[in-house]
């Protein structure tokens, strides 16, 4: 892992357009901004690690019980849009 | 393509009805093509013409399906901003979106959640969809719907 030191209203640059900036320091508290391409997706990791954990659980479901929920022949059905 | 399924057996998928997920999602890194099956009204919704579960069925591994359901039709108050720009699609009318669904058992009495906060967003122009985790946290991760009676489950 690369660790550098920076003060408050420093920034590091990660390509050519993310930029982190460190805004605050409050006791064990860090407010950090982030600029990025709208494309670049940035999530607190434990909001990633409840999704990944959260699809996994979706995958390794029992079948017996899904078979309860739902018929098990699918078919071709269009995806409804909003309302 | 024919394609061998756990759940399904032996299923024709035509390859026009595959949509590609180009980044894979979270913990499913190697998902590449799916499927997106009907799979009838979800519990406590009346029965219409139009699904309101869906299988996500892998189209490279057969063991691999996820339950979805059409989120407002079990939360009608659902309301998400999706920025379709940054998503690469190019016309709001081409979005879809779908919720990841959990059965739960607990006590014996099994129960569904969708995650409401981590939408699958579905280009049906272009044929792909992708995992979008909403920066808005009043949307959980498991929000309960559809509580199934103990008896139903053989």
């Amino acid at each position: 892992m690369l660790v550098l030191t920076r003060r408050v209203g420093e920034s590091i640059l990660i390509g050519d357009d993310i930029v982190v900036t460190v805004l605050e320091l409050n006791r064990d508290q860090v407010r950090i901004g982030i600029r990025a391409p709208r494309s670049v997706s940035v999530h607190r990791e434990e909001v990633y690690q409840e999704i990944l954990l959260s699809n996994q659980a979706a995958a390794a479901d029992d079948a017996d019980l899904v078979a309860t929920v739902v018929g098990p022949a699918p078919s071709f059905s269009q995806l409804p849009r909003r309302r | 393509m024919q394609l061998e399924t756990r759940r399904f057996g032996t299923i024709a998928i035509d390859d026009d009805d595959a949509f590609a997920v180009p980044n894979g999602i979270p913990g499913f890194p190697e998902l590449r093509r799916v499927a997106l099956l009907g799979a009838g009204p979800a519990p406590g919704v009346n029965p219409s013409d139009e699904s309101s579960l869906f299988w996500m069925q892998d189209l490279d591994d057969g063991d691999l399906a996820f339950m979805c359901v059409v989120p407002w039709e079990v939360f009608p108050d659902y309301d998400i901003d999706v920025d379709e720009k940054s998503l690469g699609i190019a016309d709001e009318a081409d979005v879809r979106v779908l919720a990841l669904v959990t059965v739960h058992r607990t006590d014996d009495t099994p129960h569904l959640t969708a995650n409401l906060r981590a939408p699958i967003v579905v280009d049906v122009a272009r044929r792909r969809l992708q995992q979008v985790i909403l920066a808005d946290s009043r949307w959980p991760v498991r929000a309960s719907f559809g509580v199934l009676a103990a008896t139903e489950v053989g």
